[in-house]
């Protein structure tokens, strides 16, 4: 290891003892992408390790209590739940947050721990928690799909877990048994604070992201623009699942030895070509991202937007409508393959 | 579709047009996001700076730097206004091209769309049955 580099600490399965929230109740405070996978395996993990631990919902969506409800887990609202609460899980979306915590927070047991899966209200001074209760940090490193299929295959996935005020004395103790019941220890969690857990979200998501969309985009444009068949185009980008096997090789293997696996014809052409990238200035649009994530202009706009009643929503839903040549190109395709699945012989 | 009167006219119709449905406040959030926005039409040949402030849209002369540009065919505006194709399906196809615009401020510009597009097919209406019968 690097001796110059302090790297976070990392927990794994040794590190996290589930008993520790025997007796708890654990309020998941909304149940939605991430509140219905970590409820599941929660429950799951508690009856395992047949302990006392119980899960119940707190939900004012008409929706998402259906779901809680028809999952079998007691449901109330996110208030009543809260004061139910040993530990209170807050799943909901972080623009939401600044203004129902105060009330949902108001009516918990002294002593009750929260626990946040985004650091972006602690962040962002959006919240104020009692002085008395534990504030942790648990934020998976993965979509709620993949976390509810990584536990039932036993494979854990990434997340990150820190503690942010420690009023108990046990509050690492506290999350990182909660992370083992969850499911993530099996592969790891690292130590994060909110700040960092926001910082490094909220920016990878904003300056790799869009270059990535863009990247993809532009591949599209300027290969169909010369004739380039677009569902090959498709295909060689993400449709064959090559890239995304690509991105789990760098994962295993490291990023650099992942460019050398692919034979020496791609590594000559696709480093060469990244030398004739203008890196400075995609570092520079970086850079501005990063600015404004770190002063809170980011936040302040995100908030704006959800107390406007997200006019920007619609806009986005339509630029990501149907009606462009690669979703037309998806449908094709998903066409062709149901259609050869059902006629394999005419298909050959 | 107004196919004798210049494309240049045409948008500065377009622009009358929209004043109208833009409210003081709502010019007064464009002007203090985005006080200038220029639209280059390359195979049009034609440029048009818009001018934002809280009694007005206007054109003004174009900049050779603009801080915020945006660059379309003038078919690709056609095809959005009369709904051949959207916006949205332009821009993932690369036919919008957009420069200096403040992602943040995004809520603004997107206050402009509708009313562009709609301006626009009345703009053309107009040019092509006379005054009267868009302006009614």
């Amino acid at each position: 290891m690097n001796a110059q580099t302090v790297h976070p600490r990392l927990f794994r399965e040794q590190d996290g003892d589930i008993r520790v929230l025997d007796g708890s109740t654990i309020a998941i405070l909304g149940y939605g992408r991430l509140g219905e996978p970590l409820a599941l395996n929660l429950r799951e993990s508690f009856a395992a390790a047949e302990l006392s631990a119980r899960v119940i919902v707190g939900s004012d969506d008409e929706a998402s209590s259906a779901a809680a409800q028809a999952a079998g887990f007691k449901t109330v609202s996110l208030t009543e739940s809260a004061a139910e609460a040993d530990m209170a899980l807050m799943l909901l979306p972080d623009e939401v947050q600044q203004d129902r915590c105060d009330g949902i927070f108001a009516g918990l047991k002294s002593g009750a721990s929260i626990v946040f899966a985004s650091g972006y209200a602690i962040a962002y001074d959006h919240v104020v928690t009692p002085a008395d209760s534990d504030v942790l940090l648990f934020a998976p490193r993965m979509g709620g799909e993949a976390i509810r299929q990584r536990y039932l295959d036993r494979q854990g996935y990434m997340s990150y877990l820190g503690v942010e005020h420690d009023a108990s004395g046990q509050g690492l103790n506290r999350v990182l048994a909660l992370a083992a019941a969850a499911g993530s220890l099996s592969l790891g969690a690292l130590e994060m604070t909110a700040q960092q857990e926001v910082a490094l979200d909220l920016f990878v998501e904003q300056a790799f992201g869009p270059w990535l969309g863009a990247a993809l985009l532009s591949t599209f444009h300027v290969g169909t623009e010369a004739g380039l068949p677009p569902l090959g185009l498709l295909m060689e980008l993400y449709l064959s699942g090559e890239m995304s096997e690509t991105f789990s090789q760098m994962a295993r293997e490291g990023f650099l030895p992942s460019t050398l696996s692919h034979g020496f014809a791609a590594s000559f052409g696709g480093m060469t070509r990244a030398l004739s990238i203008d890196r400075e200035q995609m570092a520079e649009q970086m850079r501005g991202v990063l600015d404004e994530i770190n002063s809170g202009a980011f936040a302040e706009a995100l908030q704006d937007e959800f107390r406007s009643g997200y006019p920007c929503e619609p806009f986005l839903h339509k630029v990501v409508g149907d009606d462009d040549i690669i979703s037309q190109t998806e449908r094709d395709f998903r066409e062709m393959a149901a259609d050869s699945q059902e006629s394999p012989s005419e298909a050959r | 579709m107004a196919a004798d009167t210049p494309f240049a006219a045409l948008l500065e119709r377009m622009i009358g047009f929209i004043n109208a449905k833009l409210t003081a406040e709502q010019r007064q959030k464009l002007a203090s996001a985005m006080p200038q926005i220029q639209w280059d039409f390359p195979d049009a040949e034609t440029k048009l700076c818009l001018a934002a402030t809280a009694a007005e849209l206007s054109v003004s002369e174009p900049l050779d730097t603009p801080p915020f540009l945006v660059r379309m065919a003038r078919t690709t505006l056609e095809d959005a206004a009369f709904g051949r194709r959207s916006l949205g399906a332009a821009f993932l196809a690369g036919k919008i091209h957009v420069r200096g615009m403040n992602p943040l401020r995004l809520r603004e510009f997107i206050m402009l769309v509708d009313p562009l597009l709609e301006s626009y097919r009345e703009a053309s209406s107009e040019c092509s049955n006379g005054p009267s019968s868009a302006v009614s």
